[in-house]
């Protein structure tokens, strides 16, 4: 009776279990597929966000792409300098790393004038694909699709228009192909100042328009010491080349369109 | 040993060891736990119904599910859905010694019906109730049979009966849920052969006990526990 | 104590296994008939789900990678059969109604999910919050839905409600409509949050 009750199943089941253990990790092992272990120190130094900006599935993807030679290093900008010098090492190559980078939102326009009331889904490209209902045609309309495909947390909807957080942000790309009307662009990390517009029109248009709109006066190109920001097509650029981050050009500016970073 | 082996000696050595240990555990807990009590008894309901078809101010059980004589009998002819639940005997003035069987037999899909089958001192059928079905598969019953009381026709019909009452179309009265009657003729025929190997001599001597103070009932299993004791 | 075990305990509620996550969803939407089968096998799978989160956080270093699903089947259909067990011998109208359940909570999704997702990835005491917590969801998930099946079945004499289909209603229903209001109070908490920074700052 004990042993029919206790014994019977315990020997049963140790003999299945034994059995599909077997099973289980010796075919594991005649059928595993082989992978070279750089493949998993590159994966280490990457930086894990997979934000798929560098256009390969997910990080895994991106470090199977290096160790054949078929990406390019900097195409990932979340990752750090030293990390990529680091891959480099590991894929055997000389690289030359660029500067890393972050996205800016190129408009800081607050209160920018309405021009028609827009009444739809809430969403930046839904609304700018029936021309958006701003007076300036590249207000940024702080429906916040930039925000929701930031898989960082960074961005943020701040007085209607979007603001990107540099600490969080890891520059893959995603907010940039998204906006409509692409207002963002990327900026070196180690800049200091941005130009927060994106308006080529002419002065008179742009002060009916918005109150924090570039009109094109040239103060801030007469004022900086290193001839870092220039016109081109009503517009203040920056040329981070020469940018020593003196900040006079944030202070002449009547508009206050150029803006820290 | 390589790192495979060793991976795999693991993996065996774990998973059985957490298979023993588990399958030791539910047979322990196994025993622990009382079984689900599923005899049959003399409850209320079986006896509203017991009086309908064989009246006595009192029943007994006489044999039930754990006694061995019901358990063989099962074990030799039942099946999973064709066996005898009890063996009740009228214990009271009235219908003295009347034995009275509980059957169940299998319907459609194996859906299964219980009839308590009453017999006369010869052998044949006094009287048949309809005690339970599964509703479930024996849907046709209840709106077929039962409500429309053709099902009571039947049973008016199968009185005096004895031997083999056929199949669900022979007892069909006219047209209707032969597939369910089915059910009720597999139980009633599973009965009469069941009474047929009762020997009335063998059954233990009648108690009369009314309803309302405790039943002594006759399970072989109750004798056990009751410490022998046979009154 | 606050930061750690926080968010494991209010798992259950943020992401309630049934309406947010979404799983175990075949005995909610199949048994939530009544409050009584609800709470039964609500609380049955709580049981199971504790348990095996126990078990499975003890053991997550000694299980080899290969065997590691064998062996979580193991231990939870252990428990589901202790839980047969009792419910058989102790509670046999619970059984008449749930019965055909009970054996279907091994491959219940969230004791599975829960298990690779959390189980053998934390220490055992967070693992226990975890189990209580998502039981807990799950149980108070099946037993709403029970609830509104029941009022509406019998109290206000909708039949389909009683029925398969009502309970898928039902079910998205109440799915929209908790999460609406997670939204809401996320949205007032994160305002709140952004306040308290602001003030801060």
């Amino acid at each position: 009776m004990f042993f029919d009750k206790y014994i019977v199943p315990v020997l049963i089941i140790l003999a299945v279990a034994a059995l599909f253990a077997f099973l289980l990790a010796f075919l594991g092992e005649k059928l595993k597929v082989e992978k070279d272990p750089i493949i998993d120190q590159i994966r280490e130094n990457l930086c894990g966000a997979n934000c798929g900006g560098c256009g390969y599935a997910g990080c895994d993807g991106f470090a199977q792409a290096l160790y054949e030679g078929k990406a390019d290093i900097n195409k990932c900008n979340p990752t750090s300098v030293e990390n990529k010098q680091k891959i480099a090492q590991l894929l055997g190559k000389v690289v030359e790393i660029d500067e890393p980078t972050v996205a800016v939102v190129h408009c800081n326009g607050v209160n920018s004038k309405i021009k028609a009331n827009y009444v739809g889904y809430k969403d930046c490209k839904a609304a700018a694909s029936v021309g958006g209902g701003r007076a300036c045609s590249t207000a940024c309309l702080g429906y916040g699709s930039c925000k929701s495909v930031c898989t960082q947390d960074a961005i943020s909807i701040v007085n209607g228009v979007s603001v990107i957080d540099k600490t969080k942000c890891g520059s893959c790309g995603s907010c940039i192909n998204e906006c409509p009307y692409a207002l963002i662009g990327r900026v070196p990390k180690s800049a200091k100042v941005y130009v927060a517009c994106s308006n080529k029109c002419k002065g008179k248009e742009v002060i009916a328009a918005c109150q924090n709109g570039c009109i094109a006066c040239g103060l801030c190109e007469k004022n900086c010491p290193s001839g870092a920001i220039t016109l081109k097509g009503n517009l203040a650029q920056i040329d981070y080349a020469k940018c020593n981050g003196c900040m006079v050009c944030v202070s002449k500016c009547p508009k206050k369109c150029i803006k820290e970073l | 040993m390589t790192t495979a082996t060793k991976n795999t000696v693991k993996s065996v050595i774990v998973l059985s060891l957490i298979s023993v240990i588990c399958v030791g555990l539910l047979a322990m807990a196994n025993g622990i736990f009382p079984k689900p009590d599923t005899s049959a008894k003399l409850d209320t309901k079986t006896v509203a119904l017991l009086n309908e078809i064989c009246y006595s101010e009192s029943y007994d059980i006489a044999y039930g599910t754990y006694d061995e004589f019901v358990t063989s009998f099962n074990d030799k002819n039942g099946t999973n859905y064709k066996y005898i639940n009890a063996l009740y005997r009228a214990t009271g003035d009235t219908n003295h010694g009347r034995l009275i069987v509980e059957a169940v037999g299998n319907g459609y899909q194996n859906g299964t019906v219980t009839v308590l089958v009453a017999y006369n001192i010869d052998k044949t059928i006094m009287a048949v109730e309809l005690k339970s079905y599964d509703k479930a598969k024996n849907n046709y019953m209840g709106g077929n049979l039962v409500s429309s009381g053709a099902l009571d026709a039947v049973f008016e019909n199968l009185k005096g009966s004895s031997g083999n009452v056929g199949s669900g179309k022979d007892l069909m009265v006219g047209t209707g849920a032969t597939n369910s009657l089915n059910g009720v003729a597999n139980a009633i025929n599973f009965a009469n052969k069941f009474i047929e190997s009762v020997d009335e001599s063998a059954l233990p001597p009648i108690v009369v006990q009314p309803l309302e103070s405790a039943p002594i009932v006759r399970y072989a299993k109750d004798i056990e526990l009751l410490g022998g004791q046979h009154e | 104590m606050n930061n750690k075990y926080t968010s494991a305990l209010t798992g259950g509620l943020f992401s309630n296994p049934v309406f947010v996550l979404v799983l175990g969803t075949c005995p909610t939407i199949a048994k939530s008939t009544n409050v009584t089968n609800a709470v039964g096998l609500g609380f049955a799978t709580m049981f199971v789900l504790v348990f095996s989160n126990l078990v499975i956080s003890a053991l997550r270093n000694i299980i080899p990678d290969k065997v590691r699903l064998p062996a979580y089947i193991v231990i939870i259909a252990t428990f589901v059969t202790l839980v047969q067990m009792f419910i058989s011998s102790y509670l046999p109208a619970l059984d008449a109604s749930i019965g055909a359940f009970i054996p279907l909570i091994v491959v219940n999704c969230i004791i599975l999910g829960r298990a690779e997702a959390f189980a053998s990835k934390n220490d055992v005491v967070t693992s226990v919050i975890d189990g209580l917590s998502m039981g807990l969801g799950f149980v108070a998930a099946i037993t709403l839905m029970g609830a509104t099946r029941q009022f509406l079945a019998e109290v206000l004499k909708i039949e389909i409600f009683a029925k398969t289909a009502g309970g898928f209603i039902v079910f998205g229903l109440l799915m929209a409509l908790f999460n609406v209001l997670i939204g809401i109070y996320n949205e007032k908490s994160k305002a709140k949050q952004e306040s308290l920074e602001e003030k801060e700052a």
